[in-house]
């Protein structure tokens, strides 16, 4: 009896098993499916995603999620061509002409200005496609801008205008001396509805500011203005520590960059820069390094979703 | 001919019984695996130093006796795979679908890394159950780690998919014997780069006048780069502070090839030509054509007492006390000092070494049955009991908090303190100007009393090309990365949106990815502008 029984759920088991997967995942319902396709991008399998994708189109899925994840996929379809590119340009063209506004519409809208600014297949070496690509950027630029000011609330639209930002600040065929563009961009204050969006405009600015010698108190400003919404990398958040406490100190606001090596300390005391930030604590409060007691002390797990390996650590109280 | 017989007997004989050995084997394994009760786990690492193995079967033992106490019918294997063919071996399991369940990962391609191993993000904030009763009980799993498991977080892919096990760092081990023979009872070994000098004299000087063919220090391509590529590091600790644009006190590859282009530094910098003499004055103390030896040989020269130091890592410390009929002694790398009349003044001090020095990472390999079983064995392996056994039997550096290591391994803790050390003119990371310098740094051991010969042949070849070339070479791949993430941050925004929101686990990526990527793309866009206005300057006047 129990012999049958066993042959029976094997029989079922193997029948199972052979369904075709597309016979599967047909069967379920499209948002799990286009889940599927985002879930394969998401650990690079970007050639098991494009084949999801292209079973599923011809089990004639069509619905706009899953035309937005199979543009996005084909981005990165491992067969890079230049049809590859254009074809999804052309899904997210025609996901824009059918509803320009709602979420997937303006997705769609922000990744056509990505296409022109970063995926076609253009050599930067080569002068012809110099102009190209230098082309492709205005009119991404344009795009961008464009979109930011229709959904100013929608996070790809503020991306853009990030991405907007640093194509002007980095643009090879202006004249336009940096300090300049970083005025002239710094005007235009805008407002974001997305903190860390706005946290990304504040890192994006700092930078050049300190890079091409322009104000050192503006690189300070923004970087600190950075800090205040919160970093998402660990990795970031370790380096700017440094820089603010170095430039706040240079600047001669002591308060602040002791702030700054404490915060580092706190958070970061296996870093290989601990003794550079303990003496630099040390000059600030007229102590020898010595006297900047620094034991590594492990504190309670910080809350799920933290920036990783971030706060991992506490020193002892900086003296 | 009855001889001849005699010998093909015996012969046939072994054939046989290795073919009735290896069926066996072939049986038993079938027969086990096919025992619907018993769990087997496997892991690979490529790591044969003597020691290792024999505490992996303890552990791997230890942990099948507490699965026993729980009801549960565990094994653990052990597959060992020689460093040369690790790579292709694991790719080969890997795409075949015969992976073990843990694997030892090494610079793996993030590719393969996201494809085949598990994320282990949602498992290192929770506690380690193995640490109950123990001074890390309670704590999260990653902090545990002496270094917050911060080594293993992979930037890219914005997840942990390793568990580092040890730590190691680099010392200069000597044959303690021979070195007391030379110098007197316990004799106290050379504390820093002044006192190397005098002792290495000392040495030759004994050599010759005992008729020994001893030399101060074991030479091999391996054993060379480790002593002095890091000692060389110490001469351009200040040039960094200096082209550190960024201000981050610590120096990336990119600023490095964007400072020579800038003309900040170069082959006649006195920091560099300070670290070339630097490393030139190491040279006389290796045995002739050390250059042309392997690490195996140079090992061995070690062991047999043709020479008083070899400079290594802490990962050979038990294979040597295994290997050598003597005493080891360790002690720190002769660095000089800061009031060094020579070689002080482009120095800061010594260098921290925490932070690099964390390694031999395990990750689980996805799609694996039993890698439920499998992350409980890693948790076992690097508990505090686990690793406090590791260490004591293995002779390695605990990767764990707290856990004590024995008077044999203090010399080989990690130094907190110092300053991030430099680098030399063979620039990390770099690939075109590297083959420049594998071109022309015979001539600093052909004439090891002057890096001039070196400096003149090397500024015939077109550093300022090579390095171009480089810088391009990482914005091309910086610009890949770009492209990928515009995928990565698509399907995690919509991830996150269809599901748990921004803080979910992908709603926690699209703003890490994001962020990373945002300051990628900025500092591809700043090199490259830059690299353009150079080339308009220098190029075409």
């Amino acid at each position: 009896m129990n012999e049958r029984k066993n042959f029976w759920r094997r029989l079922a088991l193997t029948v199972t098993l052979a369904l075709p997967a597309g016979a599967v995942s047909a069967a379920q319902p499209p948002a799990q499916d286009t889940d599927e396709v985002w879930r394969l991008d998401t650990i690079y399998a970007f050639t098991d995603a494009n084949r999801l994708v292209t079973r599923l189109g011809k089990a004639g899925h069509n619905d706009r999620e899953f035309l937005f994840a199979k543009a996005a996929t084909m981005l990165n379809d491992p067969t890079k061509t230049q049809g590859n590119i254009d074809a999804a340009a052309a899904v997210f063209q025609q996901l824009a002409d059918a509803d320009a506004d709602d979420d997937i519409g303006v997705s769609a809208r922000y990744f056509l200005a990505r296409v022109l600014q970063t995926h076609m297949l253009l050599q930067p070496d080569k002068d012809a496609d110099g102009a190209a690509i230098a082309a492709n950027q205005q009119q991404a630029i344009g795009l961008y801008r464009a979109l930011f000011g229709q959904h100013p609330e929608h996070n790809l639209a503020q991306l853009g205008y990030l991405r907007a930002v640093t194509l002007e600040l980095y643009n090879k065929t202006s004249s336009e001396p940096m300090a300049a563009r970083l005025k002239r961009l710094s005007a235009e204050r805008p407002q974001f509805a997305d903190p860390q969006m706005e946290k990304n405009y504040h890192l994006i600015l700092a930078q050049p500011y300190l890079l091409f010698n322009v104000s050192k108190e503006q690189a300070l400003a923004h970087y600190v203005a950075a800090d205040r919404l919160g970093f998402r990398r660990w990795q970031t958040q370790c380096d700017l520590y440094v820089v603010i406490s170095d430039l706040a100190l240079e600047l001669g606001r002591r308060d602040l960059a002791a702030q700054y090596c404490v915060k580092f300390l706190q958070n970061f005391p296996r870093d290989d820069r601990n003794y550079t930030i303990r003496e630099r604590l040390a000059k600030l409060q007229g102590v020898s390094v010595d006297q900047i007691a620094v034991e590594a002390v492990i504190t309670p797990a910080p809350a799920d979703g933290d920036a990783a390996g971030a706060g991992q650590t506490s020193t002892g109280d900086a003296k | 001919m009855n001889r001849e017989k005699i010998l093909n007997t015996i012969g046939f004989t072994l054939l046989g019984l290795c073919f009735l050995s290896a069926l066996y084997s072939v049986i038993f394994r079938s027969v086990r695996d096919a025992d619907p009760n018993l769990i087997t786990i496997r892991f690979a690492h490529w790591q044969l130093e003597g020691g290792l193995r024999g505490t992996f079967d303890d552990l791997a033992r230890q942990y099948e006796k507490i699965c026993a106490d729980r009801g549960q019918k565990v094994r653990v294997e052990q597959v060992t795979i020689p460093e040369s063919v690790f790579g292709n071996w694991v790719l080969t399991q890997l795409v075949g679908g015969t992976a073990p369940q843990i694997i030892e990962l090494g610079s793996m391609h993030i590719d393969r890394k996201a494809r085949f191993f598990e994320s282990l993000s949602g498992y290192v904030n929770e506690p380690n159950p193995y640490n109950a009763g123990t001074p890390l009980a309670g704590l999260p799993w990653r902090n545990t780690f002496v270094d917050g498991m911060l080594s293993t977080y992979d930037k890219d892919l914005l997840d942990y998919y390793s568990v580092p096990l040890s730590l190691f760092t680099v010392r200069l081990f000597y044959n303690k014997p021979l070195y007391e023979k030379i110098f007197g009872q316990d004799a106290p070994p050379p504390k820093d780069y002044r006192d190397f000098v005098r002792v290495c004299l000392a040495i030759q000087q004994y050599g010759q006048e005992h008729g020994l063919g001893i030399v101060p220090v074991a030479g091999s391509k391996y054993n060379e780069g480790q002593l002095t590529g890091r000692i060389a590091g110490s001469q351009t600790q200040k040039l960094n502070d200096r082209i550190n644009r960024k201000r981050t006190a610590s120096v990336d590859g990119n600023e490095l090839y964007v400072s020579y282009l800038r003309e900040q530094w170069g082959p006649r910098s006195p920091e560099i030509i300070s670290s070339l003499r630097l490393t030139q004055s190491f040279y006389q103390f290796f045995q002739p054509g050390f250059q042309q030896v392997d690490r195996d040989s140079g090992t061995l020269y070690f062991i047999q007492s043709r020479c008083v130091f070899i400079c290594t890592g802490s990962w050979d410390n038990t294979s040597f006390r295994i290997q050598a009929p003597f005493e080891i002694g360790v002690c720190d790398l002769p660095l000089p000092t800061k009031d060094d009349p020579e070689y002080g003044q482009y120095m800061k001090g010594p260098f921290p070494e925490l932070s690099r020095t964390v390694g031999m990472g395990f990750g689980i390999v996805r799609g694996t049955p039993h890698t439920d079983m499998a992350l409980d064995f890693l948790k076992f392996l690097t508990s505090y009991r686990g690793s406090e056994y590791f260490t004591r039997h293995s002779g390695w550096l605990p990767a764990i908090m707290n856990v004590p290591v024995d008077d044999q391994l203090k010399p080989f803790e990690p130094h907190m303190d110092g300053y991030p050390n430099g680098f030399g003119l063979a620039l990390p990371a770099s690939s075109n100007q590297a083959v420049l310098m594998d071109n022309t740094a015979y001539l600093l051991q052909k004439y090891p009393d002057s890096p001039e010969a070196f400096l003149e042949a090397y500024e015939q070849l077109d550093a300022f090309s090579a390095i171009t070339n480089d810088l391009k070479l990482w914005l091309a791949a910086a610009r890949r990365s770009i492209v990928r993430a515009d995928t990565l941050l698509a399907a995690n925004r919509e991830l996150a949106r269809g599901g748990h929101g921004i803080d979910s686990s992908a709603g926690r990526k699209f703003y890490e990815l994001l962020e990373q990527q945002i300051q990628t793309e900025a500092d591809a866009y700043s090199y490259e502008m830059e690299m353009t206005q150079i080339w308009k300057e220098r190029v075409k006047p």
